[in-house]
């Protein structure tokens, strides 16, 4: 009989166990993906809808752009094997997906199906990158990233 | 068998049993005839143990045993009453707890080490699998830490393979930067990557297949 509790015992504690493990890789697993899509002019002003920091960062990066409008901006859940979908207002789709994770940085894929583009890349977190160049209007659209753990 | 039948059945050899017991045993044994033929096992030696037991005590002589046991114990206590008497109360109930402690802490450790180091050491297997998957990724290409801007425009219905575009290999790898680790595309277009030359700058994957929108915008000069 006692030897038939420590087996029970044993067994509630490796299930345990494993579903501690098992949520611990999840929650480990999924990241926050911060988007924003804008729209960048020659001409124009900056939107004052953006982040501080987003509004420096644009600044230095799309020198020659000066009009930036903040179209949209969501918080997104990425985790391996669900993907990241952001819906263009050009009609197209840009999916970001979780690769895996090689020291610091996070593995990632960003696809444009309709270019039939695919671009892998290391990002660490908290590091804003971009994906522009998709013709909007009378300028381009800006994809902005900001991975978080 | 349950607990509970366990546990009357042992009441019951020992003749232990209450009336609402020895009820509740005696619906047991109606719905579980194994039960009562273990009962009467039991019982048959008790019986045998017992007569066994009477038959030995027939031939000792037990004659003045009381009075010779409780004159050891009155001298025993005579040659004890001097060093207890020199130790503080307190001391000593603490050592007797402390030595209780210790003891039952010893005894449950004796009972149950074996599932707890297996439960243990599936933890740690477990927490291994997990970290090791967290590891299995893909290998970065490498190359040049030099920030740089790169293009491809192939033909059209071209493919560069991921892993051997001219774009992966001059990639920074440097630490603390968005880098490219492969690009792949199809058709007519530039793909191009801009890294980071100074703070505040940001990594760009400009995509740029539509030729006409590079012309400049209405009412500007292109040069």
């Amino acid at each position: 009989m006692n030897m038939m509790k420590k087996i029970v015992g044993g067994l509630i504690l490796l299930g345990l166990c494993g579903v501690w493990s098992a949520s611990t890789a999840q929650a480990k697993n999924a990241l926050k993906l911060k988007t924003a899509i804008i729209y960048a002019t020659k001409t124009g002003q900056m939107d004052p809808n953006i982040t501080k920091v987003t509004q420096k960062s644009l600044a230095a990066t799309f020198g020659a752009y000066k009009g930036f409008e903040q179209l949209e901006k969501a918080n997104k859940k990425i985790a391996k094997g669900t993907p990241a979908t952001l819906k263009l207002p050009t009609g197209q789709t840009a999916v970001v997906s979780l690769i895996g994770k090689k020291g610091r940085a996070y593995q990632l894929q960003l696809e444009i199906p309709k270019h039939k583009v695919k671009v892998k890349l290391s990002a660490p977190p908290k590091k804003l990158f971009y994906q522009a160049g998709i013709p909007y209007k009378k300028g381009r659209l800006i994809l902005a990233f900001y991975l978080k753990e | 068998m349950t607990e509970r039948q366990d546990e009357l059945l042992n009441r019951c050899v020992d003749g232990l049993l209450s009336d609402a017991e020895r009820v509740e045993f005696e619906a047991m044994m109606d719905a579980n005839p194994e039960l009562a033929e273990l009962r009467d096992g039991f019982m048959g030696i008790g019986q045998v143990l017992r007569s066994d037991i009477e038959q030995e005590l027939k031939h000792i002589d037990f004659t003045g045993f009381a009075e010779e046991v409780s004159a050891r114990i009155d001298a025993d206590s005579v040659v004890m009453a001097a060093p207890m008497a020199m130790e503080e109360p307190m001391s000593v109930e603490v050592d007797a707890q402390s030595e209780g402690f210790v003891e039952k802490l010893t005894s449950w450790w004796g009972s149950q080490w074996k599932p707890l180091l297996l439960g243990a050491a599936v933890a740690a297997a477990v927490a291994l699998v997990v970290i090791g998957n967290d590891d299995a990724s893909p290998t970065a290409v490498g190359g040049s830490s030099e920030p740089s801007m790169a293009a491809q425009s192939p033909s059209e219905g071209d493919s560069i393979p991921p892993n051997k575009s001219s774009v992966a290999s001059q990639q920074a790898t440097a630490p603390g930067i968005v880098s490219i680790d492969s690009v792949s595309f199809e058709g007519p277009k530039t793909v191009l990557v801009s890294l980071p030359l100074q703070e505040g700058e940001g990594t760009v994957i400009w995509l740029l297949d539509d030729e006409e929108n590079l012309e400049p915008v209405e009412g500007e000069d292109p040069i």
